[in-house]
């Protein structure tokens, strides 16, 4: 890696006595069937291993947290994949959230008992977002997570539901204020257009999603170098970061992360 | 004696990652969904995701609240986490006030973001730093971990114990002191999640299973 292509923020050095919260380093497994998966912005899907390996993998490697979509659940309205959130959360200790196809309160529930530790709503919420408030007011808001999938369009960002297929006609500023309101603790939004790309994080749309609401933001989709960390938790103040296909495939190290980000002064997790 | 560990199942939360956590380390697990007479435990564990109010009806409910208060007048050791330590209060302030377990005198609180540092959010979620061992009240929960190790939060609400001494570890929220763990007799609390927290939770876990039943 050696040389570093982009500077020290001079504004915030790394100082024991200046208290910042820690940035999250997330992975994101893509379930269709048995499978990991990942696709190209949604589309064009290959297999990329086993669940509860890749999970177990992360894990050992010193990830914070591990999303978990099922990406097929809400297009087929297919029951709940409980088996595999059981075998993937068997061997991790660090939080797990799981979404697709959470239509209902009794959907989550299950996913909690079988070891989800948050549930992440997008199509059934924007089809009725009431189940938001249900689920944080019966599990608490740490454990609602909105999901937003969101394309640009003209000058705006359009939320998407169903694995980016469906457009809604709700626009994600809008959006992320309501769901706050129906009492969500966490915000997990995704760039369609940038899913899978390896082309860095869209700033536009973090920032944007960022000035709505003071909830933690998770940012996710093209995520490729160490400096898309950088660039989404110091430009864009997001609180984590959520990497799919660039784990995968090895252009980036969960270690090197942490320690290149640790380096630039911003504060991660201590693994030993 | 063998370990005999009752994980309190009131019907909120993340059980079954508290159960994986707890199978690490004993062979014995037993899930108490209801007070019963004759439990053989040495140790109980009091999970907890969701509200103060919710958790504690649902404990009472089921009479866990005596089955508590029974093995700890036996001398068994309690550990509350998250929500089940805040229920160790004397009484939350959520929506509505709630009576808590009072075994930890003091109050739950909302949290509250008062000299913004631009980094804190409500919820708490993420990983955080805990210094155990503040005010002499040092610990057998923290043996073998370092000062500043880190551990998951997810909460919004914070315990204010009356008794400072009350307090066994501390942490760092919006620039200020953020109690995260109590220690009164046999009773512990974590505000973190030590079934989330890594191999320095798993820790956590493994050192209170390694606490003896007083006698």
């Amino acid at each position: 890696m050696g040389e570093q292509k982009w500077r020290v923020d001079p504004e915030k050095p790394r100082n024991k006595f200046t208290f910042m919260s820690m940035k999250r380093l997330i992975a994101r497994l893509d379930i269709k069937g048995q499978k990991v998966i990942k696709g190209v912005q949604m589309e064009g899907q290959r297999i990329v291993g086993d669940p509860a390996e890749l999970a177990s993998k992360y894990y050992e490697a010193g990830i914070d947290e591990i999303f978990y979509l099922d990406t097929v659940a809400s297009l087929y309205g297919r029951e709940n994949m409980t088996a595999i959130v059981e075998q993937v959360a068997q061997s991790i200790f660090v939080p797990l959230t799981v979404g697709g196809g959470i239509r209902s309160l009794d959907d989550a529930r299950l996913m909690l008992r079988s070891g989800a530790d948050k549930v992440a709503m997008n199509s059934a919420a924007v089809s009725n977002p009431r189940l938001l408030q249900e689920v944080s007011s019966t599990f608490g808001s740490q454990c609602a997570v909105l999901s937003v999938e969101a394309k640009r369009v003209e000058n705006d960002w359009e939320v998407f539901t169903n694995n980016g297929r469906d457009r809604t006609g709700v626009f994600v500023g809008k959006w992320i204020e309501s769901a706050q309101e129906f009492g969500v603790g966490e915000v997990f939004i995704t760039s369609i257009d940038r899913d899978g790309t390896k082309r860095g994080l869209d700033l536009d749309l973090k920032k944007l999603a960022r000035s709505c609401t003071d909830l933690p933001v998770i940012g996710s989709g093209g995520v490729a170098s160490v400096q898309d960390f950088h660039r989404a938790l110091r430009e864009a103040d997001l609180d984590g970061v959520c990497v799919g296909a660039a784990l995968h495939s090895g252009t980036v190290e969960i270690d090197q992360i942490r320690n290149e980000l640790a380096e630039h002064g911003i504060e991660m997790r201590k693994v030993s | 004696m063998t370990s005999v560990v009752g994980v309190l199942d009131y019907g909120c939360g993340n059980l079954h990652s508290v159960l994986r956590a707890c199978a690490r380390f004993s062979d014995n697990i037993e899930i108490v969904e209801e007070f019963q007479n004759n439990l053989d435990l040495t140790h109980v564990v009091l999970p907890g995701v969701g509200s103060y109010s919710n958790a504690i009806n649902e404990i009472r409910t089921r009479g866990l609240d005596q089955l508590i208060h029974e093995k700890l007048n036996d001398g068994v050791p309690l550990l509350g986490i998250c929500v089940g330590m805040q229920v160790l209060t004397t009484e939350g302030h959520e929506n509505c006030f709630s009576s808590g377990l009072d075994l930890i005198g003091g109050t739950t609180e909302m949290l509250s973001l008062t000299k913004s540092d631009n980094s804190s959010r409500i919820p708490n979620m993420g990983w955080n730093a805990v210094m155990p061992g503040i005010n002499g009240n040092d610990n057998q929960l923290f043996a073998g971990l370092e000062s500043g190790f880190d551990a998951y939060f997810a909460h919004s609400f914070e315990v204010k114990p009356n008794d400072r001494t009350d307090i066994s570890a501390s942490s760092k929220f919006d620039g200020r002191d953020l109690v995260s763990a109590v220690k009164r007799g046999q009773v512990y609390g974590v505000q973190f999640h030590p079934e989330k927290s890594g191999e320095s939770g798993l820790r956590v876990l493994k050192n209170f299973l390694s606490i003896d039943v007083l006698t």
